[in-house]
């Protein structure tokens, strides 16, 4: 089975142990981690050990859960490694290499863990679990401020030129393939530099030339136009 | 073990098998069905409701339209509410058509501002109608939450306000039937209350978490 490279630890120096130059290195470890995460997730589809194919993911997923509802604990940690690559690998895909995507797949597992009653087995399985990760990832973004907050203690004390840095760096993760591509050019830059990249929106509405009211609106509708791209995809 | 490892264990550790949930939709209808019935008897049990009320279905089709509209609005969206509360059972179309048919039914009111389906006139007038709607709103609301509260609602507040809702309109278009008929009256005194209902259905549900946190 597969299990993922990407070391745990180094998440969570970059959430806040480390200081900006730090996790900017670590950032790039696991960006590089990442993707050999996620070849071996994604772009081997022939290993039946990665990612197989969906209908039968599908099936094998929803007997899992069915036996995981009747208490099988052996069971249930099956399905949830398995959904826990699936979740990283259709959040990559869809934000690029971040450092949050550690978070975004646990809270996402958590919410399988409390919704696993709803779950009914004749119903098909992805629809159920897809719904959840999308809805936990609009939640996450929405919500998410404890690594803002830790962000800014260290970049108090940073020259205005490392944020510059890391700012064109995480620029650098966004392509136009992935979901942040989709989005204006306007919104993605106040989603980025306040989501993704840590700063207040004081500080992005500096960078950015604009009020700190307009940066918390033009976020706001990333987030709103990001769910209707996802609900468009499925 | 990695983080995420440890992660997966820790919830599969001491696994309590649960129980399968019921059929959302039957519950659905068996909460309109117990609302709709406690709502009746309560308004019963208040005051007489007004005289020949029934019969004005009859003698008017547009008035039997406008209550047969209310009824199917109010099921619609207290339907979709349970299935809102199961992640990927709920589709879109479902929910915009609910919301659509309240706004349909509520607007043969504001048409009755200019062409009531009715005579307007005060026969029958409860002298405390509106307070009467947001009363009788709670049970169901708390019902249903209490029973909406056991799946998994993703959007809370949502759900909550739909289920506050179809609560509100419930007494709301039984008032029609008990109070008096002038859609200016219903709008103010009884579609109003109802509506506001939907705030406080969400205040309530706020508290009422499904696990204890706000």
């Amino acid at each position: 089975m597969y299990k993922s490279s990407t070391p745990c630890s180094v998440v969570e120096t970059f959430n806040g142990r480390g200081s900006v130059q730090q996790n900017l290195h670590y950032g790039i470890v696991i960006f590089a981690c990442s993707i050999v995460a996620n070849e071996e997730v994604v772009f081997k589809k022939g290993d039946t050990k990665g990612m197989p194919k969906q209908q039968s993911d599908s099936a094998r997923w929803s007997s899992l859960m069915v036996r995981a509802q009747q208490g099988s604990e052996s069971d249930y940690q099956q399905l949830l490694t398995e959904l826990a690559n699936v979740i990283h690998a259709y959040l990559r895909k869809r934000f690029g290499n971040q450092p949050f995507l550690e978070d975004c797949v646990q809270e996402s597992l958590l919410a399988i863990h409390k919704a696993r009653h709803t779950y009914d087995p004749q119903r098909p399985f992805r629809p159920w679990f897809f719904t959840i990760v999308r809805h936990k990832m609009i939640d996450y973004l929405r919500h998410k401020k404890s690594y803002q907050r830790v962000i800014k203690y260290h970049q108090q004390e940073k020259a205005v030129r490392e944020q510059q840095v890391k700012r064109d760096m995480m620029e650098d993760t966004i392509d136009n393939d992935n979901l942040l591509g989709e989005l204006p050019p306007r919104y993605r830059m106040a989603l980025t530099l306040t989501k993704l990249a840590g700063f207040t929106n004081a500080e992005a509405a500096k960078q950015l030339g604009i009020s700190e009211g307009a940066v918390k609106v033009r976020v706001y509708r990333a987030i709103n136009k990001l769910r209707q791209i996802i609900e468009a995809e499925d | 073990m990695n983080n995420r490892e440890s992660y997966i264990a820790e919830l599969s550790q001491n696994l309590v098998p649960v129980k399968r949930m019921p059929n959302v939709n039957l519950l659905g209808v068996i909460w309109f069905t117990v609302s709709v019935i406690y709502v009746i008897a309560q308004i019963h049990f208040y005051d007489p409701i007004r005289p020949g009320a029934f019969s004005q279905t009859i003698s008017s089709p547009r008035f039997l339209f406008e209550s047969l509209l209310g009824i199917v609005a109010i099921c619609w969206v207290g339907l979709q509410t349970f299935r809102d509360a199961v992640p990927g059972l709920q589709k879109h179309s479902f929910m915009i058509g609910g919301y659509l048919l309240i706004a349909i039914w509520l607007s043969q009111y504001v048409i009755g501002l200019i062409s009531p389906a009715l005579e307007p006139s005060t026969l029958g007038k409860r002298d405390f109608c509106q307070y009467e709607t947001m009363i009788y709103s709670l049970p169901p609301i708390c019902l249903g939450w209490f029973l909406i509260r056991r799946f998994y609602p993703l959007e809370p507040v949502r759900t909550a306000a739909s289920i506050s809702l179809a609560s509100g309109m419930i007494p709301a278009l039984y008032m029609q039937f008990a109070c008096m008929y002038d859609p200016s009256h219903i709008l103010m005194f009884h579609i109003a209350p109802g509506l506001l209902m939907v705030l406080v259905g969400v205040a309530i549900t706020w508290y009422w978490q499904p696990d204890g946190s706000k």
